[in-house]
C-alpha cells in the first residue's frame, strides 16, 4: 500500500550531502512520498522511484513496530537500482525509526527504490512506514 | 508471485559507500549484451516484474520460452500479458501495451528503448486456471548480442530408461528454423519428443514444443529460434516396456 504524504527532510548521514542547499548551489522542488508496507523476520521489501533532474534523495523511517507495537528494533534501510526482482542497494543505514531523515544522498536522474530489511532483530511482522523526499 | 529465482548478469550500476555519489556516466567501454533470465511462478491472477538498467540506447528482445503446471513439466498454451515499463512504487509502470503471450522460441517482444532502469511484466489476466512456473529471457542491447553457439548438424545419440528422460543442450548462431530429427528408436517405443530451453538451475529441459511420437515413427520437430541456447528432450509418456531404448537425435541448427 502506498500513499501520499507531506514531509519535509533535512539534514542527511555523515559525509552526505546533506538537503539544505550551499551557498550558490541550486536545490530543485522536492516532493515526497510514502511507502508504507510490512516485513516479516530477515524479510526484505522495496519500493522504486523516479529521480527526474539531479539532487538529494532521503528517507525518513518514520514508524516501525513489531506486531503493532512500536519497535526500537533497528532496520537496514538503503538506496539502490531495482534489478531482476530486487533492489540492488549500494548505500545504506542501520537505522531505528526517527523523525528526521535518517539518509540522505545527493543523485543524478535515474530510478532508484529504497529497501528495507530486517537484519535478524524481528521475531513478528514488522510493519513500516518510510517518507522518501525526492527531487520533483 | 509465490517464488522467484533470478540470474542477473547485469553489473550493478551503483557504487559503494556514505556519501559517494551514484555514478552519472555509463562505462565508455563498450560492454557485451546481456542475457537476463527471469524464473518465477504465477499464482491465478497473480503478476511479477524484473527490472533491468540498459545502459545505452538499444533494442531489448523478451523471450517468454516456458510456461508450465507448478511442479511440473507440463507446458501451460494459456495467453499470459506481457509487457514493458519503468519500475514505480511496489510494482512496474507500463510504458508500452501489453500483449497476450504464450511461450515459443522466438522472442514475442522487442522493443527499442533509450538508456535508463525498465522492467518486464508479466502477469495472468484471466487465463489461468492453476499456478505456472515460468522462464523469461531478456537480451538487451540486442545490437551487442553475440551468442555462442554453432552452426550445422549435430547428433545426440543415448539410451532412454522406462520412464526416463534424456536431454541435450546446444547453442545456436544463428535466428531461424532449428529442427530434430528422430532418426531411430530401437526398439520402436510411443515417446515424447521436444525443443525447449535449458532450465540454468538444474539439468532440465523446460519444453517448449512438445511431440508425441507414435511406436515406429521417426518425425522431425521444428521451431523458429533467435540466436541463444536451447536443448531437445525426449522421454517416455509410460509407453516403453523394455528397460531402455536407443535413439539417435539429429539437430538441424539455422
Amino acid at each position: 500500500m502506498v500513499i501520499a504524504a507531506a514531509i519535509v527532510g533535512a539534514s542527511g548521514c555523515q559525509e552526505e550531502t546533506p538537503l539544505a542547499p550551499s551557498p550558490g548551489a541550486m536545490t530543485p522542488p522536492l516532493t515526497a512520498e510514502s511507502f508504507i508496507g510490512t516485513i516479516g523476520a530477515g524479510g526484505t521489501a522495496f519500493y522504486s522511484f523516479n529521480v527526474p533532474v539531479d539532487g538529494p534523495v532521503s528517507f525518513t523511517l518514520l514508524q516501525y513496530r513489531e506486531d503493532g507495537q512500536d519497535t526500537t528494533k533497528v532496520a537496514l534501510m538503503g538506496l539502490g537500482v531495482p534489478a531482476g526482482t530486487t533492489c540492488i542497494v549500494a548505500s545504506s543505514v542501520t537505522t531505528a525509526a526517527g523523525g528526521r531523515p535518517q539518509f540522505t544522498q545527493v543523485v543524478p536522474p535515474s530510478i532508484y527504490c529504497v529497501r528495507i530489511t530486517d537484519p535478524g532483530q524481528l521475531e513478528g511482522t514488522g510493519e513500516f512506514l518510510i517518507n522518501i523526499v525526492r527531487p520533483k | 508471485m509465490r517464488r522467484v529465482l533470478t540470474i542477473l548478469t547485469v553489473a550493478a550500476m551503483l557504487g559503494a559507500g556514505c556519501g559517494d555519489d551514484l555514478p552519472t556516466e555509463p562505462d565508455p567501454l563498450p560492454t557485451p549484451a546481456a542475457v537476463d533470465v527471469f524464473i518465477g511462478a504465477l499464482a491465478v491472477g497473480g503478476s511479477g516484474f524484473y527490472s533491468f538498467t540498459l545502459f545505452e540506447p538499444g533494442s531489448v528482445h523478451v523471450l517468454v520460452a516456458n510456461v508450465r503446471r507448478s511442479g511440473t513439466n507440463e507446458p501451460v498454451t494459456a495467453p499470459l500479458a506481457l509487457g514493458i515499463g519503468r519500475p514505480q512504487g511496489t510494482g512496474c509502470s507500463l510504458t508500452e501495451g501489453e500483449r497476450m503471450v504464450t511461450a515459443g522460441l522466438s522472442a514475442q517482444h522487442r522493443t527499442t528503448l533509450d538508456r535508463g532502469v525498465y522492467c518486464v511484466n508479466f502477469a495472468d489476466r484471466g487465463g489461468l486456471t492453476e499456478p505456472v512456473e515460468f522462464l523469461i529471457r531478456i537480451i538487451y542491447p540486442i545490437e551487442r548480442y553475440m551468442p555462442a553457439g554453432g552452426t550445422g548438424t549435430s547428433t545426440f545419440a543415448s539410451t532412454l530408461l522406462r520412464g526416463g528422460v534424456a536431454s541435450r543442450a546446444f547453442g545456436l548462431s544463428n535466428a531461424g528454423t532449428l529442427r530434430a530429427r528422430l532418426n531411430s528408436l530401437s526398439p520402436a517405443s510411443a515417446v515424447g519428443l521436444a525443443l525447449g530451453v535449458p532450465a540454468l538451475i538444474d539439468s532440465t529441459c523446460l519444453r517448449t514444443v512438445i511431440m508425441d511420437v507414435p511406436a515406429g515413427a521417426t518425425p522431425e520437430i521444428t521451431a523458429e529460434v533467435d540466436g541463444g541456447d536451447y536443448c531437445v528432450v525426449i522421454f517416455d509418456r509410460g509407453e516403453i516396456t523394455t528397460d531402455s531404448v536407443n535413439f539417435s537425435i539429429d539437430i538441424i541448427r539455422p
